[in-house]
């Protein structure tokens, strides 16, 4: 064997290469297949629906229609509890700069605030630890889906989906 | 088979046309039935997302919808060009958008791997060819794109893009031949980590 062998690929036949082409064509148009197959049985009663009404200036429909877009039972208990917490952590601080600024109330005398005080950091530190088990990239990306569907469908609003890339007016 | 294939005549849609800017309910909902999986097609394609896909159609249609009414499109055997030139529009309108917030195009990459049920269920070698249209150029993975996932024909494609059928023809095999090499590439270097040379 030439030493150089190992090193060269052979050329594959003009033949070889046009099979090879044509089942990359074929597995382009089954992947578009699978593309166009996608959506839920409603999409096109949704798109239709939803598109005339914009089109008449009605509000979309769009977000609260599509059965993917929801809060889970445990982000919404998270979120609950979240605000609860900071309901909690703010009639705190409420009654500490009441206390700080010299008008001391009356249930100071007792320790009902240092057990709310209590009860907040063990809240906090509750929340903080379920906080840490959420998957970063997975809320970033929801925020910026969430933040990027406010932005479309402001951009829709004001007119500016008509800036263009090609001119939409010439055919 | 291309999804263009077997669509309504010029005339029907025409007559759909006339009759969804007339304000038919079942006309436009005709209308929307013929396009609508193939604009968010190439959408999910770009963009990666069935959500931001499905956003991107329905601007797509409120556009269709608004300059039918008003009688600013008029038909003149040119509908599917239109549609997707405005379709294109919304999908670098998103593109750039994205950029913005500058993780999203790898979002996209991402939601191409962990795509949608029926597309986890495709075979390796589709997975890796999707891996290399990701891979590909812009103008390379525009024409593949327009071509396999919205299921242009090459007559409508170069109405929509302003270039000659020809040259189309020669952009979308030089694409093919582009994608060979880089399916290529890959199983080279699978082989190398296997240590199966």
């Amino acid at each position: 064997m030439n030493k150089n062998d190992h090193n060269q690929t052979p050329e594959p036949s003009h033949d070889a290469i046009s099979a090879e082409i044509r089942a990359i064509e074929s597995g382009l148009d089954e992947i578009g297949c699978a593309l166009r197959s996608n959506p839920d049985a409603g999409f096109e009663s949704r798109i239709a629906l939803n598109a005339l009404r914009e089109s008449e200036g009605s509000p979309s429909l769009r977000i609260t229609g599509r059965p993917d877009v929801y809060v889970s039972p445990g982000r919404g208990r998270l979120a609950a509890r979240l605000a609860a917490a900071l309901l909690i952590a703010g009639a705190g601080i409420g009654l500490a700069w009441t206390w700080l600024s010299g008008t001391r109330p009356a249930i100071t005398d007792d320790t009902s605030g240092i057990q709310m005080a209590s009860a907040t950091d063990a809240e906090i530190a509750e929340i903080a630890d379920a906080w840490d088990v959420l998957d970063d990239s997975e809320l970033a990306g929801w925020v910026d889906d969430v933040s990027s569907r406010v932005t479309m469908v402001s951009d829709s609003s004001s007119g500016a989906w008509i800036s263009s890339w090609l001119d939409e007016d010439s055919m | 088979m291309r999804a263009s294939d077997g669509e309504s005549t010029g005339a029907d849609l025409g007559a759909l046309l006339s009759a969804a800017s007339a304000g038919d309910e079942s006309a436009w909902e005709s209308l929307v039935r013929l396009y609508a999986r193939r604009i968010f097609a190439l959408a999910r394609s770009r963009c990666g997302s069935d959500d931001a896909a499905e956003e991107i159609t329905q601007s797509v249609f409120v556009t269709v919808a608004t300059k039918v009414r008003e009688g600013v499109y008029t038909e003149q055997g040119k509908f599917e060009a239109w549609l997707f030139r405005v379709a294109m529009n919304r999908v670098r309108d998103a593109i750039r958008k994205n950029r913005r917030r500058k993780e999203l195009h790898d979002r996209g990459a991402e939601a191409e791997r962990t795509a949608a049920p029926n597309e986890r269920e495709t075979s390796d070698d589709l997975a890796a060819l999707r891996g290399a249209i990701l891979r590909l150029s812009e103008p390379d993975r525009e024409i593949i794109e327009l071509r396999h996932h919205a299921g242009m024909g090459f007559k409508e494609m170069a109405e929509l893009l302003g270039e000659p059928i020809g040259t189309l023809l020669a952009r979308h095999h030089r694409a093919l031949r582009k994608l060979r090499d880089l399916l290529a590439t890959t199983v080279d270097r699978d082989l190398e980590g296997t240590g199966g040379r």
